[in-house]
């Protein structure tokens, strides 16, 4: 089983927006192999996918609901209902379908929060993000943390499509088709989500114009 | 024909954003660096919102779920 599961593990496929314009069908040899399992040992095929994909439908989930014990129970859905319909499942590519249905699946979720009128949003000022002497002894962690900040600090919807945009890498045209809105709509979301971050962000990115700067002016200087 | 200011910047805005994804047409191409080239003030807005793309793809997420104990969790397939 081990052996299994390692040979997974090592042969991840890495998933682009070609993919996505194939469908879920796939003929990558780990794809196959999973559908050898699926045809051999439902309960081993099973055990694989979750091994190796959990982690990745679970912060797939988590980037839009924003709550850990949520993610975890909205992956295990995913699951759930991948070993319900595997009898379907003979053909599809799993890391493309394990994504959108992490997707779906956490869309959903905000959904009925909303009609239950809980709102996720987390702050609609767009201050920028403070930061103390930003770049000088702050953990990755730390950063990580304040720009994390910021995305949670976008409106809602916006937020969702930056997040589809940015980190599930959807383009804009599956975007809409996701949120079944217009691609127009998903490109002013991304203006105004880019425009507030730029304005949340504007301590690193200031790092950044010195970093360059200090870079560019190195070898100059060890001419001097 | 003149075409307003901000609906101008409001076109620039959606081409940045293209290209960001890299979903420029030719012509949308050159329009974008024609409206680099105009000012030194358009080309650093360029590179804020290039910037902003850059960062916040850098740090994504670092929540890592615990997988064998989800595995343990009680469920139909186990």
């Amino acid at each position: 089983m081990q052996a299994v599961l390692r040979t997974f593990s090592s042969t991840a496929p890495s998933y682009t927006k070609g993919n996505t314009d194939k469908g879920y069908f796939c003929t990558m040899p780990e794809n196959a192999a999973l559908q050898k399992l699926l045809r051999e040992n439902e309960q081993l095929f099973m055990e694989t996918l979750f091994r190796n994909w959990f982690p990745f439908v679970c912060k797939t989930i988590y980037r839009i609901v924003q709550d850990t014990a949520t993610a975890e129970d909205l992956a295990q859905d995913v699951f759930i209902k991948i070993w319900n319909r595997r009898a379907e499942l003979q053909e599809v590519y799993f890391k493309a379908y394990l994504h959108k249905a992490a997707i779906n699946m956490a869309l959903d979720y905000v959904d009925k929060q909303k009609r239950r009128g809980v709102h996720m949003e987390l702050g609609e000022q767009h201050e920028p993000v403070r930061v103390e002497n930003p770049g000088a002894g702050m953990s990755l962690q730390q950063t990580t943390r304040h720009i994390q900040q910021a995305v949670d600090q976008l409106p809602e919807k916006c937020r969702e499509i930056f997040i589809l945009s940015r980190y599930e890498e959807l383009s804009y045209k599956e975007i809409a088709t996701t949120l079944n809105i217009s691609v127009k709509t998903v490109e002013n979301q991304m203006v105004t989500a880019l425009k507030k971050l730029r304005i949340s962000l504007q301590d690193y990115l200031q790092v950044t114009i010195l970093f360059i700067a200090g870079a560019a002016l190195y070898p100059l200087l060890l001419q001097c | 024909m003149l075409i307003g200011m901000s609906e101008q910047f409001e076109n620039i805005d959606t081409l940045i954003v293209r290209s960001l994804e890299n979903s420029l047409s030719p012509s949308e191409q050159s329009m974008l660096q024609k409206w680099l080239d105009e000012d030194a003030t358009h080309r650093r807005y360029f590179d804020e919102i290039r910037r902003t793309w850059t960062i916040t793809g850098e740090h994504d997420t670092q929540f890592i779920p615990d997988t064998a104990a989800n595995w343990q969790r009680p469920c139909v397939y186990r």
